[in-house]
């Protein structure tokens, strides 16, 4: 074609980037072009950066304190405890970044535009390298941090921090070549987008089973080590597990910095060079797995060799294949002239079962939601159990059986934030579809908190009802229990519900980010405030009723103090408190009603 | 430009009336006065280059975007102070329809169908079935949207939109990603509708289909609408006799200009 060839239009010379330079600055605008569109104002920009720093401060801050607390109470060569830290990392960093490294590798749209280009898959690899390496060198600096404490509180010298900053980017690198090997073998069986999926679940429930694991572990180990504490008791486990794990890879940048640590620099040699052989070997064996990927289009079309395809149905007759369709006989009592006339919109019971129906089936099917949801529930059931060492079963605390429960506003406050917070902003693009309908906004989120709280206060109450009869709790006890979880869940979905409609991101592709920072900030806000203020209601509700042995509570509510019997206060105060967080709950379900009656699709991509 | 607006706004003689119809994003005016009469059983396609504001006239139109300025009503219903009732007799078709991907289609019609409060039973079982029939959707209907191809979607889109049997479509790019039989399948439909009095607005990049299917056209070019009438009557009005429709679309939205640029960036005019 004339005129278009890019050399006979001087468009080459000296400006010509390398095709991996020309990649990734491409990748680095296009962040940071996002970065700019999402904070829209330079002002927002700067304090989006500065509470960037802020957090990575904090986070630092306290990396390097469990990093020098850890220096503190092991020896400076504690061989388990390297290990076992350097493990942990790398199995974290797996798990966690495996959604990043797919995604960077198999499912970025961009992919299909450079396997097409005229470049080698060499760059291709290196570039989605960089950008797959993010969320494991994000983990990794961590690692530096907290080996930097260690380092500090052992006042080892710069060669410490030498060496574990070299295992700092080692292990990110390994683990990222581990990565790609264990999803080029993934993509053959599964699409990649499930694969992501997959990841995100396993990551979620990996991170909530450490997590409650922990609580066991350090609830176990001060009991049976007898150690001075339980963070002591579950160091020595963790030695111990790091000891038991010596024979891993993982164990060889360990056993370096501890021969480093300990100054023997001659026998920490040979295990960095092993360390870095191994991370090599990985890469190189990554860089031919992804080149048989690519090759066959799996990645760049993020298509699924082998894919087993829906099973075929039998021929339908009646649909006659490429016969003519009699439009006007199928539309008989479908056009407006012989339909009967519709009422306005459903009645409410009708649409709100239709929506829960609806939201249901959505959930069921969607790995993504499904992965957000277990893990919570695991919390929400073992947390109760475990986290609260008072909580043993049968012990009533000074405050008998009412301290025993004191947990239970927790279940509904996680369930809240997990299922009611993104209940309308997970709706995305069809959010269009409803305000659409003849049904007007205040009936949308009156809909979904009422298609919300159902499970929501069943899973709440049910685990309360556990709790309750693990503690011994008396018939009337259990009802005012129920009856109080019930009264929190239904608040709790309310003020959930409409903090995420009032703060939706509709537009957002992963539903994790469907609610903006401000919707879920309001929602634990405002919640808390529900349930601080519910809870002392309460208490002075079952004080004034004489509710089970609850007598013993006047010794701590103001104005209750003297006498049995019921008092001015014991009316007033709660119902005073019982409107402010309803009153509170009924500002955040307005906010999120007003906003959803405004909404108006953008020009471009018809969410906003 | 108005044509036929009747003296009573919102009059049974006009299902879709538009008056000076405005949408304004801060400085930038992205529908400016637009005035649209259309009677019933009438298709009448928009016509215009990318950003000339029919997809904003047709959000306007179905009660889904507040305008500026400006007035419109569908089915007699006033869109803006009464847009529940207006919404009710109303179906429309986004560009990208707008769907639940992890509903099967028979659970996405039945969705709808709850929406707009059509009375559950087998008459609407009975109705969802037709749809299906009607866009070769049976055999489909039980499979997740999701693992829908883009024309399906868009099948299952137009099926919803005829769920509650609205009196006034619009459509933005209805046949976007149907293959030519199920196009033609969506035209046929539309006029029989036609024929039972359902108006349709749509708006197209084919010309080919606002030629053949449409009973008026407008065009529209920087939110404005800079004609409007049956091809004779666009020919008429722009003195060109015998004239295609795409060479009077690229007369009114300026076509010589981008052809020009065209023969510049190969090189064969001078810069």
């Amino acid at each position: 074609m004339i005129g278009l060839d890019p050399a006979a239009q001087g468009w080459g010379g000296s400006e010509r980037r390398g095709p991996l330079a020309a990649i990734v600055v491409a990748d680095l605008r296009s962040g940071w072009n996002r970065l700019v569109a999402r904070t829209r104002t330079p002002r927002r920009l700067a304090v989006y950066v500065a509470t960037l720093l802020g957090l990575a401060a904090l986070v630092g801050s306290l990396t390097y304190g469990i990093g020098y607390g850890l220096g503190s109470v092991a020896g400076p060569s504690d061989l388990g405890l390297l290990t076992a830290a350097l493990t942990g990392y790398a199995v974290l960093t797996m798990i966690l970044g495996l959604s990043t490294v797919v995604t960077a590798f198999f499912l970025g749209r961009e992919l299909a535009l450079l396997t097409l280009a005229p470049i080698t898959v060499r760059v291709i690899f290196v570039a989605r390298l960089l950008v797959a390496l993010r969320a494991n060198f994000a983990l990794g600096l961590l690692l530096l941090v907290g080996l930097w404490g260690f380092g500090a509180a052992h006042h080892s010298g710069p060669g410490f921090l030498a060496a574990g900053a070299l295992v700092a980017v080692l292990l990110p690198l390994g683990t990222a070549g581990l990565q790609l090997l264990v999803l080029a073998a993934a993509v053959r069986l599964v699409p990649p987008r499930l694969a992501r999926d997959v990841a995100n679940v396993a990551g979620a429930f990996v991170t909530a089973v450490l997590y409650v694991g922990w609580l066991v572990l350090t609830r176990a180990g001060g009991r049976r080590v007898g150690a001075s504490g339980p963070t002591q008791a579950a160091l020595a486990h963790l030695a111990s597990v790091g000891h038991a794990a010596l024979w891993l890879p993982t164990a060889w940048p360990a056993r370096a910095l501890a021969a480093v640590a300990a100054g023997a620099w001659v026998a920490a040699l040979p295990w960095l060079l092993l360390t870095i052989a191994t991370t090599w070997g990985l890469l190189t064996a990554a860089f031919l797995a992804y080149r048989g990927a690519l090759v066959s289009g799996m990645g760049a079309m993020a298509e699924v060799a082998g894919r087993r395809r829906p099973r075929p149905r039998p021929a339908d007759p009646g649909a006659g294949a490429r016969a003519p369709i009699p439009v006007a006989g199928l539309l008989a009592g479908i056009a407006p002239a012989e339909a009967s006339s519709f009422s306005i919109g459903a009645g409410a019971l009708r649409f709100t079962r239709a929506m829960a129906l609806k939201d249901w089936r959505s959930l069921r099917r969607d790995v993504r939601r499904v992965g957000r949801l277990l893990p919570a529930l695991l919390v929400a059931f073992a947390y109760p159990a475990v986290a609260v060492p008072s909580l043993h079963l049968g012990g009533h605390g000074a405050l008998g059986f009412w301290e025993g429960v004191a947990v239970t506003p927790f279940v509904p406050f996680l369930l809240a934030e997990v299922l009611a917070v993104p209940a309308v902003p997970l709706e995305g693009r069809a959010i269009q579809l409803l305000r659409l309908s003849p049904l007007g906004a205040g009936q949308l989120v009156r809909a979904k908190i009422v298609a919300t709280a159902l499970p929501v206060a069943g899973l709440s109450c049910a685990i309360a009802l556990v709790i309750g009869i693990t503690r011994h709790g008396s018939p009337s006890e259990l009802v005012w229990l129920v009856l109080g979880v019930l009264w929190l869940s239904l608040g709790l979905v309310a003020t959930a519900v409409g903090a995420g409609a009032a703060a939706p991101n509709y537009g957002a592709t992963d539903p994790r980010r469907a609610v903006r920072g401000l919707g879920v900030l309001t929602a634990n806000l405002v919640g808390f405030g529900f349930v601080a203020a519910s809870l002392l209601a309460g208490t002075y509700l079952l004080v004034g009723l004489g509710v089970g042995g609850t007598d013993r509570l006047r010794t701590i509510l103001p104005g209750t103090a003297g006498g049995h019997g019921p008092s001015l206060v014991l009316v007033v105060v709660p119902l005073v408190l019982l409107a402010t967080a309803v009153a509170g709950v009924l500002l955040v379900v307005g906010a999120g009603t007003r906003r959803l009656r405004g909404w108006e699709p953008s020009v471009g991509d018809g969410s906003r | 430009m108005s044509v036929g607006a009747p003296a009573q706004p919102g009059g049974r003689e006009c299902p879709v009336d538009a008056r000076g119809l405005t949408k304004r994003y801060g400085t930038f005016t992205a529908v400016a006065a637009v005035d649209l009469a259309i009677r019933p059983g009438e298709i009448v396609g928009l016509l215009g280059p990318n950003g000339a504001g029919k997809t904003t006239t047709l959000r306007m139109l179905c009660g889904l975007l507040v305008p500026s300025a400006g007035s419109a009503w569908v089915a007699g219903v006033d869109v803006i102070h009464d847009a529940r009732r207006a919404k009710a007799q109303v179906g429309y078709l986004d560009e990208e329809p707008v769907v639940y991907p992890n509903l099967t289609g028979r659970e996405f019609l039945d969705f709808v169908a709850d929406l707009y409060g059509v009375p559950g039973g087998p008459a609407r079982r009975e109705r969802a079935q037709r749809l299906l029939r009607l866009f070769e959707l049976e055999g489909k209907q039980d499979e997740l949207i999701a693992s829908y191809s883009h024309g399906m979607r868009q099948k299952i889109g137009l099926a919803s939109l005829l769920v509650h049997a609205p009196r006034v479509l619009l459509l933005d790019e209805p046949t976007n990603g149907l293959d030519p039989r199920s196009a033609r399948r969506v035209k046929d439909l539309l006029r029989e509708l036609g024929t039972r009095g359902v108006t349709t607005v749509l708006s197209t990049h084919i010309l080919e289909i606002a030629q053949a299917l449409c009973d008026r056209v407008a065009i529209m070019d920087r939110g404005r609408i800079v004609a409007l009438g049956t091809l004779e009557e666009l020919r008429s009005g722009t003195d060109q006799a015998g004239a295609s429709l795409e060479d009077l679309f690229l007369t009114l939205t300026g076509g010589p200009e981008s052809r020009l640029l065209v023969d510049q960036l190969l090189g064969e005019r001078p810069m």
